[in-house]
């Protein structure tokens, strides 16, 4: 899959979604899932992943620990109990959202409503 | 397959040249880099193979770009430590500067800087606190913090002449001892660093701290104002002791009691001369030597890779001895022999230059000069 823009949006919701089916994962860990989960069609990169997983940090949803691994720090990430809610909801809109592109795109000529109004602003 | 020492100090150099100075990335980059290279090792290619395939599709900036996008999303949780921060130095300066011409006041600007370094910590710290409460070593922030705010509490008494300047320095330097020594206890016990709040929180800090000193450094060499080389040293001490126990969290290999005694002797020997003339003089001068010993000792030890600046902190010791041989009357002064002062000063500056950015060696080197400048 070629388009960024595309990734860019989603990565937050990506994160948090991994995070949450795990008790804790480091960077690389979470770009290998990413890349297996989506059978090679998402590689995060490193721009793409350090500076949401810090944002993620600095706004509480996340808490870290460092661990020494074959003699060199690791840090690892979990979701705090503010960041498990917001997993739940990020995950339940981007469902939503694909449902409602999907019927967009699939449109043929019948008008197409979500169970709610959907806001992605 | 795992990478060897050498590897991972390979993958460490690339990221600092390219620009990648925030301790806690450049630590993650590292961990990063060395799995995408074990990955691809795994799969039979050689480390070089996996090297170009890796790095070389990135763009030059492509860390330094990661850096400044990081750094812009968790420096807003920081700004009332900032303002104090830039009011602190700006403070120091311009104190300095009514030193240079001798206008009244300059005492006055000392104090709001002290005032308003010792309130940025504190933001600092109880907003780090705040946001981090699921890390465990809370107590161990508060305690260290408290003993370095009451330190600088007890100096502005002594500097205003207050009473009870001498219990509060005395209150200060012990709470500043026992919680150093208990956390530098905490690191050697959970050489993993799990959970440990202070060193996280410096690590952030840490850039910061490194431009705070490297501003003051040059306005030492140029006058003569006591309570300046001492906050600087003051500082860059804290700042050593902290690195070094990052060091001891982050290479286990080197986490032994070898380390362990050497900081608890930095520690001691840094902390104990702050009690100033409650301390007899010969003391003091003994655990300053000491200390020049034990940290540069630690600089060699600790660095996770050798450079010429690995080997010109050995000046230090040289000179802090020296220095003490010249105070206890067995050698003449070396105060006025500026052929030698220049040189070592160079050298000093070359030393701090050379070395990587907000490491041991380079915070070691400027508390060096600031003592050195101290003395001359």
């Amino acid at each position: 899959m070629e388009s960024k823009e595309f990734i860019r949006g989603i990565v937050k919701t990506l994160i948090l979604k991994l995070l949450s089916q795990k008790k804790h994962m480091y960077g690389y860990e979470i770009t290998q899932r990413v890349e297996e989960l989506s059978k090679g069609d998402i590689k995060l990169t490193y721009g793409a992943l350090y500076p949401i997983l810090y944002k993620l940090e600095a706004e509480g949803l996340l808490t870290t620990t460092t661990e020494v691994v074959d003699n060199r720090a690791r840090k690892y990430y979990a979701l705090t109990t503010e960041g498990k809610k917001l997993a739940k909801d990020k995950v339940s809109e981007l469902q939503r959202f694909t449902e409602v592109v999907k019927g967009i795109l699939n449109d043929n000529g019948r008008a197409i409503r979500p169970e709610g109004p959907v806001s992605f602003a | 397959m795992n990478l060897t020492n050498d590897q991972r100090d390979d993958i460490r150099n690339f990221l600092l040249s390219r620009g990648l100075a925030f301790k806690p990335l450049l630590d993650e980059m590292s961990d990063h880099v060395a799995c995408d290279l074990e990955n691809l090792m795994n799969e039979g290619m050689s480390y070089e193979d996996a090297w170009k395939q890796t790095i070389n599709g990135l763009p030059e900036n492509h860390f330094n770009q990661i850096q400044k996008e990081t750094m812009e999303t968790i420096n807003h949780r920081f700004t009332i430590s900032r303002v104090f921060t830039y009011i602190g130095m700006i403070s120091l300066i311009i104190a300095t500067i009514f030193k240079i011409m001798h206008l009244r006041g300059a005492d006055g600007a000392v104090l709001i800087g002290i005032s308003a370094l010792g309130l940025s910590l504190l933001a600092g710290s109880v907003s780090g606190i705040y946001f981090n409460r699921d890390k465990e070593g809370a107590m161990r922030v508060v305690a260290i913090v408290a003993g370095i705010v009451l330190v600088m509490i007890a100096y502005m008494f002594k500097i205003l002449h207050l009473p009870g300047a001498d219990q509060m320095i005395t209150l200060g330097v012990l709470t500043l001892l026992v919680s150093m020594v208990i956390n530098t206890q905490y690191v050697y016990n959970n050489a993993s660093g799990r959970g440990n709040l202070f060193t996280f929180l410096h690590g952030k800090h840490s850039p910061g701290i490194e431009r705070f000193l490297l501003i003051m450094l040059p306005f030492l060499a140029f006058i003569s104002l006591k309570l300046g080389h001492l906050i600087v040293i003051f500082a860059a001490g804290l700042q050593f002791i902290a690195l070094v126990w990052s060091a001891m969290e982050k290479d286990t290999s080197k986490n032994d009691w070898v380390t362990l005694g050497a900081v608890i002797t930095t520690c001691v020997c840094f902390a104990i001369p702050m009690f100033g003339e409650l301390v007899v003089f010969n003391l003091r001068l003994l655990l300053v030597t000491v200390f020049s010993f034990a940290g540069a000792f630690l600089c060699f030890r600790l660095e996770p890779s050798r450079s010429a600046s690995s080997y010109l902190v050995c000046i230090a010791p040289i000179m802090f001895f020296a220095s003490a041989l010249v105070k206890l009357g067995w050698m003449n002064s070396f105060a006025d022999n500026w052929p030698l002062n220049i040189i070592v000063s160079i050298a000093m500056v070359a030393a701090i230059l050379l070395s990587p950015k907000t490491s041991i060696t380079r915070t070691f080197m400027i508390l060096s000069l600031a003592g050195y400048l101290l003395e001359l």
